[in-house]
């Protein structure tokens, strides 16, 4: 794809942005040890199909998206929680404060959750989300992502992003995604085409693999260039 | 030459979260009628002074004793309807969620942690 000028800034980033050095943890271990729990009492299997949360089936295209999730040194996070929220398949949010001109899907709320397993692989079923009109600049619009929260083993890893799909004609003219100035590390956040994926009659798939960060890591690369 | 462990980039979470990330009682990380629980509350102030009126808090913390074991159940769902179902009003669970009101302004009840602040305690994994 052929990249155009950077797209204009992402306003909201001028005034949210920290100034300060930020706060240093005296016990590093305190953050890198441990992380809010969760269980099988808090998540079920059902929550991860966010296309059987009414008594309806959703408007648009069904898709499954999976992939695994790991630290920096290839090892799989596992039982961890993530967290996946969207639009409907006409690019708007069931939230009240949305009021982009696009219909609401009664059988769409567009959030939904699972733990990653042993491999760290985690798995959603969902629709594909629409792009939105939004007043970042004139004529602004979001090239259709999926928001993901990933909980780590440890607190510090914890990652709250955006993932997108590939082939976007929207992805060369977003100011979010261009908020990562290094294309390399914009390039994953876009997630793969796995036709393997893809259920015949049924859905089609995407591959996202995530890899959560954190002081850890951060030591083991000391001396290193990033 | 991007590393294959390259870590994923963080991105905003964006206005409309609360669909999705909030849940009924997110910010009673210790139950209310606990006599030692504590209110702790704070405004979000974006860099012009202005308040914030679309973030999401987390807080994570030890318990009383110094444990950092933490406990599921700050984010259950009934299980017949998948609606969020609070939390079970017993147990402390060391984790909790909240986002601004209108005016910025947010609080959580809680237990104060225990020990000097991120001291190791004989409970923690990080002693042994």
């Amino acid at each position: 794809m052929t990249i155009a000028p950077s797209p204009p800034p992402y306003r909201s980033l001028e005034l949210r942005t920290p100034r300060g050095p930020l706060v240093q943890v005296r016990d590093p271990e305190a953050v890198e040890l441990t992380g809010p729990v969760f269980g099988v009492t808090d998540v079920t299997a059902l929550d991860g199909d966010l296309t059987r949360q009414h008594t309806g089936e959703p408007i648009g295209e069904r898709i499954t998206v999976t992939g695994r999730v790991r630290d920096r040194q290839g090892r799989p996070v596992r039982g961890q929680l993530v967290e996946l929220w969207q639009t409907n398949a006409a690019g708007r949010y069931a939230h009240r404060r949305d009021q982009h001109a696009a219909p609401l899907d009664p059988n769409f709320t567009g959030c939904g959750r699972c733990l990653t397993d042993d491999d760290g692989t985690y798995t959603f079923t969902t629709i594909r989300p629409g792009a939105y009109a939004w007043r970042n600049h004139d004529n602004a619009w979001r090239p259709a992502h999926l928001h993901f929260s990933f909980f780590g083993t440890a607190f510090a890893q914890r990652l709250v992003t955006q993932m997108y799909f590939p082939g976007d004609p929207l992805l060369a003219l977003d100011p979010v995604l261009h908020s990562v100035t290094d294309e390399a590390a914009r390039a994953r956040l876009v997630a793969a085409y796995d036709h393997d994926l893809s259920v015949p009659e049924w859905s089609l798939g995407y591959r996202w693999d995530v890899v959560l960060d954190g002081p850890s890591a951060t030591l083991f690369e000391e001396g290193g260039a990033r | 030459m991007p590393a294959p462990h390259a870590p994923t980039p963080s991105q905003t979470v964006g206005p409309f979260f609360g669909h999705a990330l909030p849940a009924p009682g997110g910010p009673e990380i210790a139950p209310l009628a606990h006599p030692d629980t504590i209110t702790l509350h704070g405004y979000v102030y974006d860099g012009a002074g202005d308040p914030v009126h679309d973030a999401l808090l987390e807080i994570w913390q030890p318990a009383p004793d110094g444990s950092r074991a933490g406990a599921p159940g700050s984010l259950r769902r009934d299980p017949v309807t998948g609606r969020p179902a609070g939390r079970d009003g017993v147990t402390f669970t060391g984790f909790g969620r909240v986002p601004t009101d209108a005016d910025g302004h947010w609080a959580i009840h809680t237990l104060p942690p225990g020990g000097a602040p991120y001291c190791r305690s004989p409970s923690s994994p990080a002693a042994s």
